[in-house]
């Protein structure tokens, strides 16, 4: 599309260019009337003028027949600038000649010629005189002479005429450039020259499109507010901007680099080293103190891992929930790596106080080195693998590379695909043991696949199974083969369903018909497992209504571990709390676990929620929660899951 | 009968060739010649007339002559008479050069050709015009009278005055430009000059008075017109000078001849009139036979003195006085 826009230099040169020109031609116009007037008037005397000296001069030559004299006088008289022709009929030559006799000169073509009447050129050189005058001469004794006759041409008016056009054409040319110039000059300065360097000002700008520069001052009083005022705007965008940068940069909770920041300077670095750090356990923290507490050790800790970081190139970034970022963008590997030893043994004196006491934490340690466009999640990577072997601090490297888990994935997903077809999904069953009575009071009921003479654990095939969209088909078939296990029982047992299950329409539709198919559903508990949020809390609370409406009821497996916590508990109407395994396994042993239990089943006391407490492996745990007040205890100390019991 | 025819014949042949001859010589002196003088009265004039009439007599051609006794208007009637006589060729001596222009015009417009002699014209065309060198003519005059101051010995502390014709006219111009060159040449200063207006006796005779009383070394004078030469010679007489002053003259008298001898006049620079008139003739004679014309002649003046005028008395008397013997 074809740009209309006009500069405004060029409009302004247009209008004055035709403004000087309408006025000059006013001027001209009056100017070329009144010299026309004065010209014409000029002719009426100086012909008049020139008559009345002729007829007093040439008539003593007339009177002595001295032809050439007057001639003379006639021709001296035609230089007058008027004068076209000057003619005079001389009646005493007439007498002689016996004819008239008319001696004159005209101008024709700038050269004076004797008149001839017989010219006919001469003739109409006179017919077409713009003034014509004649008089008679006289003698001193008023004899008449003769006659005299003038003739007056205007082509001297019409050539002044057309040179004052000319003139005029000249002055509004001349006029035109020198205030166009004139005007160039002083709004190039003036103007021009300060608002393309404000265009430049403007134009140099960052990727984001802010100026990089201020606009400098102005002698001009207009330029030099707009100046102001553009300054004034470039720095509250500027500053606005800065805030921007420094909320998406920055994480509200620890005011750490976030994970966006992050990543932007992972975009910067040209020789990166990252460390992502993770706070064990700390949804059993956070189960146990709330969100509040768990964000202020998260801020706590963040502190001091910056500040103990003392490599000048090394920031500290909080990405998530409870991991940190160590990162360098131009760093040795091997001092990285070092420091990062060092500071592990650094991160376990760090001591956060809650309630006055002091808490302390175990740390796992993902690294890599990985090229920029891989080094977060290679370094998530050896987190997660960190976390598996137990270890706590684990460089990436190809032996522990996506290869080696896409092999072990693809595995695994054809041995799901196998096992379903084989029907080789079978639920085993863990008995539940009321400490009160130390009798088995339900059975807990747990998937295993069946592979040859093995009972694979769901460690290996879960995960993978949710990935590879299995896991509601695995969900079905625990369902359908616990279902019919207990259909003709009085047991009471559990089965574990996730929040996916849940939302997944089918697996619902399915779960409560099979409760109304076997009508077993007041011995059935659902166990739910923990999960960092619900996206859909009413969807998944409609679901636990109308099954606990026809009698089933609720368990909040893993508590204390993940994501949940009392106001979870609250909400979605549990009838137990499963206490995860980790608190049970050292609760003898740890003060700290049993103090988060403690809490937990003092908490489920007063709003009656049964307890119960999973991995019980030995006696001394058995007894310890039993001296907790743990309603319900299941583990290997009592037995081992079992296909039939 | 054959014999008669062709004695006839022969007779017939002859008798046509002799009158054929004969018509081309009528033809010749048929040609009219108008001399239109400003005053034939005036010698200079009249001897000029002669020369004319003489050489178109010897040459065939038949002259008029048409006086206009110093009157434009005669002049221009003069003229136009000649016209209507239907003249073949006109020599014409003008009143003035300015009515000179107004006798060409007509001569022009009626086709007759012109030759002017002396005086001149403003302006016009004519076929040659005919005058005195009067620069060469005043330059040896002068000579003649820087060799007599010397031989008297006057040329050291004497001087000489002028009375000029008007000096506006370019033969007075002519005739001072070439005195003053000899009088230059000899040493001599030239004291005073004054300009004739009316050409009278008297004005003459004042003048000369004045320039005699204004110098006192005054040696001689030199009259630039021949015509009042008495009333510079009574001048001198009555300032009691006559041994004193010497008069050198332009132009001529015919008492020159008793006058230059006696040396009451040291000398004269002598026109020749009848010459102009001859002359005027040959040049329209060539015309009229298609021969090449000079546009303008000059002729010599005769510087005559004491020494030399015994042997040009028979040039003086024709060609300057007339005086045919």
């Amino acid at each position: 599309m074809k740009n209309k826009q006009r500069s405004v230099f060029y409009t302004l040169f247009l209008a004055i260019s035709f403004t000087i020109l309408v006025a000059i031609f006013i001027v001209s116009t009056i100017l070329y009337n009144q010299t026309k007037d004065r010209l014409l008037k000029d002719i009426n005397s100086d012909v008049q003028t020139s008559l009345t000296l002729l007829k007093n001069s040439i008539y003593p030559f007339m009177d002595s027949y001295s032809v050439h004299e007057y001639e003379k006088l006639i021709a001296n008289e035609l230089n007058r600038k008027y004068t076209l022709a000057i003619v005079v009929e001389d009646c005493n030559m007439a007498k002689i000649l016996d004819s008239k006799y008319l001696v004159g000169k005209i101008n024709n073509d700038k050269q004076v010629q004797d008149f001839d009447q017989n010219n006919k050129i001469h003739q109409q050189r006179i017919d077409n005189s713009y003034l014509y005058i004649k008089d008679d001469i006289y003698n001193q004794n008023g004899l008449k002479l003769g006659n005299i006759a003038i003739y007056a041409s205007d082509s001297l008016v019409q050539e002044k005429l057309e040179s004052i056009i000319t003139i005029s054409i000249i002055i509004t040319l001349l006029s035109t450039i020198i205030v166009l110039l004139v005007i160039y000059f002083v709004m190039h300065q003036i103007v021009q020259k300060p608002v393309n360097s404000i265009i430049e000002v403007l134009n140099n700008k960052t990727d984001d499109g802010i100026p990089t520069s201020t606009i400098p001052s102005y002698n001009s009083k207009e330029l030099s507010i707009l100046s102001s005022t553009l300054n004034n705007m470039i720095n509250s965008i500027k500053e606005s901007r800065y805030q921007l940068d420094k909320i998406a940069n920055t994480d509200t909770l620890t005011n750490l680099g976030n994970r966006y920041k992050l990543i932007q300077d992972i975009n910067h670095s040209t020789n990166p080293a990252l460390a992502i750090i993770n706070i064990d356990n700390f949804s059993e923290l956070n189960d146990f103190y709330g969100y509040e507490v768990g964000d202020y050790i998260i801020k706590q800790v963040g502190q001091h891992i910056s500040g103990v970081t003392r490599h000048k190139n090394t920031f500290t970034y909080h990405i998530q929930g409870d991991e940190y970022v160590l990162f360098n963008h131009d760093i040795d590997k091997n001092e990285f790596e070092r420091n990062i030893h060092k500071l592990v043994d650094i991160f376990s004196n760090i001591t956060v106080e809650v309630d006055e006491e002091d808490l302390n934490f175990n740390f796992t340690i993902g690294v890599s080195f990985e090229s920029k466009e891989k080094i977060l999640p290679t370094a998530d990577m050896a987190l997660k693998v960190a976390k598996r072997n137990n270890e706590n601090i684990m460089v990436f490297s190809e032996a522990i590379s996506l290869n080696k888990e896409y092999e072990n994935n693809i595995y695994w997903t054809k041995k799901i695909r196998t096992a379903i077809f084989e029907d080789s999904f079978i639920p085993v069953y863990q008995p539940i043991i009321n400490n009160n009575t130390n009798k088995i009071e339900k059975y807990e009921s747990l998937v295993r696949m069946r592979d040859q003479d093995k009972l694979i654990s769901p460690f290996f095939f879960l995960e993978i199974s949710k990935k590879t969209k299995y896991y509601s088909t695995i969900t079905k078939i625990m369902i359908e083969k616990t279902f019919e296990r207990f259909k003709d029982s009085d047991l009471e047992f559990s089965i574990n369903l996730t929040i996916e299950d849940i939302l997944n329409t089918e697996i619902k539709e399915y779960i409560y018909g099979m409760l109304i198919k076997h009508n077993i559903a007041t011995r059935v508990v659902f166990e739910i497992v923990e999960t960092e949020s619900i996206e859909n809390f009413e969807a998944v609370l409609g679901f636990i209504n109308k099954i606990k409406k026809i009698g089933s009821k609720i368990a909040i497996d893993d508590f204390g571990t993940g994501y949940s916590n009392f106001d979870y508990l609250m909400r979605l109407n549990a009838d137990y709390i499963k206490i995860d395994g980790s608190l049970i396994k050292e609760i003898d042993t740890n003060k700290q676990a049993q103090a988060v239990v403690s809490t937990i089943v003092d908490f489920a006391k007063r709003m009656n929620i049964k307890t119960i407490a999973e991995f019980v492996e030995n006696e001394d745990i058995q007894k310890k929660v039993m001296e907790l007040g743990i309603d319900y205890s299941q583990g290997y100390y009592f037995s081992e899951p079992k296909i039939d019991i | 009968m054959n014999l008669i025819k062709i004695t006839f014949l022969v007779l017939f042949f002859t008798s046509a060739t002799f009158l054929g001859a004969t018509e081309a010589q009528l033809d010749i002196s048929k040609k009219k010649i108008a001399y239109i003088v400003s005053d034939i009265r005036i010698p200079f004039w009249k001897i000029m007339s002669s020369g004319i009439k003489d050489s178109a007599a010897k040459l065939g051609y038949e002259v008029s002559i048409y006086s206009s006794n110093n009157i434009k208007k005669t002049e221009i009637q003069n003229t136009i008479k000649a016209i209507k006589d239907k003249v073949d060729a006109i020599v014409l001596s003008p009143i003035n050069s300015s009515s000179a222009v107004t006798v060409l015009k007509f001569a022009r417009s009626a086709n007759i050709p012109v030759v002017i002699s002396d005086i001149g014209t403003n302006e016009g065309e004519y076929l040659s015009f005919i005058s005195s060198d009067n620069e060469d003519g005043a330059y040896k005059i002068g000579q003649v009278l820087a060799k007599k101051m010397k031989d008297l010995k006057w040329d050291i502390d004497g001087s000489v005055g002028i009375v000029s014709i008007p000096q506006k006219r370019a033969n007075g111009k002519a005739r001072t430009v070439g005195f003053m060159r000899a009088m230059n040449e000899s040493g001599i200063r030239v004291e005073g000059l004054k300009q004739q207006v009316n050409f009278s006796y008297k004005e003459t005779y004042i003048f000369s008075k004045e320039l005699i009383k204004q110098s006192k070394n005054l040696r001689a004078i030199w009259l630039q017109g021949s015509d009042r030469y008495k009333a510079a010679l009574e001048a001198i007489k009555d300032l009691g000078k006559e041994n004193d002053i010497l008069l050198i003259v332009f132009d001529a008298e015919p008492e020159f001849l008793e006058l230059i001898p006696k040396s009451v006049l040291i000398g004269a620079a002598m026109q020749q009139p009848y010459v102009f008139g001859e002359k005027a003739v040959f040049v329209l004679d060539d015309f009229f036979n298609k021969k090449d014309v000079k546009k303008y002649i000059q002729l010599t003046i005769l510087p005559i003195s004491t020494d030399n005028i015994e042997k040009n008395i028979s040039l003086i008397k024709r060609n300057v006085l007339g005086i045919l013997e």
